[in-house]
């Protein structure tokens, strides 16, 4: 008998024997299609962060007729002063971009079309329909608008990035380049904009609303882009490294006032130490996951904006995973995935969503065992009830149809949603 | 020339340097690809997917010292891209007739070694790319977790799992008959 341990070691060897084959024998097809393949140009992969101020400096011209000129804008101040006024009466009052609100409708993805549903009602109305594989809506912060992923089936890794307006009128392709499941997609607080992160520290803004061509937002120096700071996304939290290692730190969004989250000469960490990080709804704090002792220990910590009072948030023992984070809309709780490792078989397991309070560290259970995958969830816009969808592995979105949940977050009380979604549903966020 | 200087002239639109970083790499690459896939054609369509898209975007790569987990990330990524994408279909894999081992030992060859390709078979394609990942290419499991867009935790009990089905089938009594199995693409 083998024990464990050695058939670990011997296993790299048995694959390599199983399944390396010499050089393929498409080797020089494979030479020819590159040969024929553009490169992006490097202009388009900026490295350093310029400063708006560069980027639009003003080239001087000729000179215009200012007058003329002033005695037009006045015309058109006051033509858009009246009409702005008169909008101003008519319009729809819109939620804040981040923080509580009421809830509206959910957005889910279903065999390829997508649907709006009355989650009071559990009536379902397709929205997006046609022979495209359209999956994953995303409402917009003000919730009058939502983006989704569209299969164009050109190629294995090719989805377009839609937009469309809440009844799914008004479609229009965002994206310039191909995107896929793993890129990091979210609304800019003013909803003109989405910011797309290739999670390969490339952080692209594109314009939702006019025709600008998409904008790279990067900084000297910043190697992964971690997330913008709501409400107004002044302040960017990123990792980078340092002489003392792998490090947070904070930057304002014109390039200044560089701080670290851990204050100098504090704990500095592996590449792989950090993850996980969210900011509070609103702004005044960041979640991130941290590998504090190399031991296979993952847990949520908490610091200010500013990087201080940095502290771990829980309180329990033993080695777990604290992962997926997500704040409630009044930033008092947070509800994570977790998994427990068990020293004597060596397995992780999968626990009951948690959620601790800011306040106190106290952790307590919600909603059914998850599959092992651990679950998606997500707090309504009052923040009195999750949604709650067993997670699936990468490969079965769009082969698996869960029934979501809807679990009061006070009591855990639950009850289903009789629709079949191949995506965790999207809630809309409505004025109180 | 290193590595980091190949990349360098590779992201500068110089073809035989990419074609350089091609060849170490292709062999593992396509290994890997067919680990995950089960399928020789599309285990060349992945990989013909992963090189055209790390040449055009390499200008884009800042740290030439992460090509490797780039390219990796990129390979990972095309597999489950492809399985996504695909009905759910059985692969027929045709596994030479052996005559039965003595004794079961790991380092026994080609017996194991059948019997492991069983096992990786009815793993599931997530399950399988973390193996191919961590075991053929070496990457370490936080970066493997990354690349999959999976949670560190799941990396390792997905590992956990895929190892035990391993040990479990190369530690059974071999089956002597030819044979063929099913692969399934979820």
């Amino acid at each position: 008998m083998t024990s464990p341990r050695r058939f670990e070691q011997d296993v790299p060897a048995l694959l390599a024997e199983l399944y390396l084959a010499g050089i393929p024998d498409y080797r020089d097809d494979l030479v020819r299609q590159v040969a024929g393949t553009r490169q992006r140009p490097a202009w388009t992969f900026p490295g350093r962060w310029l400063p708006m101020e560069l980027t639009t400096a003003r080239v001087p011209t000729t000179r215009l007729p200012m007058r003329q000129l002033g005695v037009l804008a006045l015309i058109a101040i006051l033509v858009a002063a009246l009409f702005a006024a008169y909008i101003g009466t008519h319009q729809q009052k819109l939620p804040p971009p981040f923080g509580v609100a009421r809830n509206g409708s959910m957005l889910y993805g279903s065999g390829g079309d997508i649907y709006r549903l009355d989650p009071t009602t559990g009536v379902s109305t397709a929205i997006v329909t046609g022979p495209e594989t359209d999956q994953v809506p995303m409402y917009s912060r003000d919730g009058t608008r939502f983006a989704f992923f569209r299969q164009t089936g050109t190629g294995p890794t090719i989805y377009q990035l839609v937009v469309a307006n809440s009844d799914g009128t008004g479609q229009r392709v965002v994206s310039t380049d191909p995107v896929t499941f793993d890129y990091s997609i979210n609304w800019s607080a003013d909803g003109r904009s989405i910011i797309l992160d290739d999670t390969h520290g490339r952080v692209t803004r594109l314009d939702t609303v006019g025709n600008a061509p998409p904008q790279k937002v990067t900084y000297a120096g910043v190697r992964d882009i971690i997330a913008l700071r709501p409400p107004d996304e002044g302040v960017l939290l990123y990792q980078t490294v340092t002489a003392d290692g792998w490090t947070l730190q904070l930057v304002d969004a014109d390039g200044t006032h560089v701080r670290p989250v851990f204050p100098s000469g504090g704990t500095s960490m592996r590449d792989d130490d950090y993850s996980g990080y969210e900011w509070s709804p609103d702004g005044s704090k960041i979640a991130f996951r941290l590998h504090p002792d190399a031991s296979g220990d993952f847990r949520i910590y908490i610091a200010n904006a500013d990087g201080t009072g940095v502290r771990r948030l829980t309180k329990e023992t033993g080695t777990e995973c604290e992962c997926d984070y997500f704040w409630s809309p009044d930033g008092t709780q947070i509800a994570f995935n977790r998994w427990r490792f068990d020293p004597t078989t060596g397995d992780w397991h999968a626990r009951p969503v948690g959620i601790v309070s800011v306040d106190d560290g106290i952790v307590r259970d919600i909603g059914p065992q998850p599959t092992d995958e651990g679950a998606e969830f997500a707090f309504s816009p009052d923040g009195e009830t999750m949604t709650w969808l067993p997670r699936r592995s990468p490969d079965a979105i769009g082969t698996t149809k869960d029934q979501p949940l809807l679990l009061n977050v006070t009591d855990g009380s639950s009850r289903t949603i009789s629709v079949g979604v191949d995506s965790p549903p999207d809630w809309q966020r409505l004025a109180q | 020339m290193d590595q980091r200087g190949l990349v360098e002239r590779a992201r500068q639109g110089e073809h035989d340097a990419f074609a350089d970083l091609l060849d170490v790499r292709l062999a593992r690459l396509d290994a890997a690809a067919r680990l995950i896939l089960r399928d020789g054609e599309l285990a060349r369509d992945a990989v013909q997917e992963t090189m055209i898209r790390a040449w055009r975007d390499l200008p884009g790569l800042r740290d030439p010292d992460r090509f490797d987990a780039w390219l990796q990330r990129l390979l990972a990524n095309a597999c489950l891209d492809l399985v996504r994408r695909r009905k759910r279909r059985v692969i027929e894999v045709e596994l030479t007739p052996i005559d039965a081992p003595s004794a079961v030992d790991i380092a026994s060859g080609l017996a194991d070694r059948q019997l492991l390709d069983q096992a990786l078979a009815g793993l599931a394609p997530g399950h399988r790319a973390v193996v191919a990942l961590h075991y053929l290419l070496g990457m370490p499991l936080p970066e493997v977790a990354a690349s999959l867009g999976i949670p560190i935790g799941t990396a390792k009990s997905r590992l956990h799992y895929a190892l035990a089905a391993m040990r479990i089938s190369v530690t059974a009594e071999p089956d002597t008959a030819p044979a063929t199995v099913a692969g399934g693409l979820a």
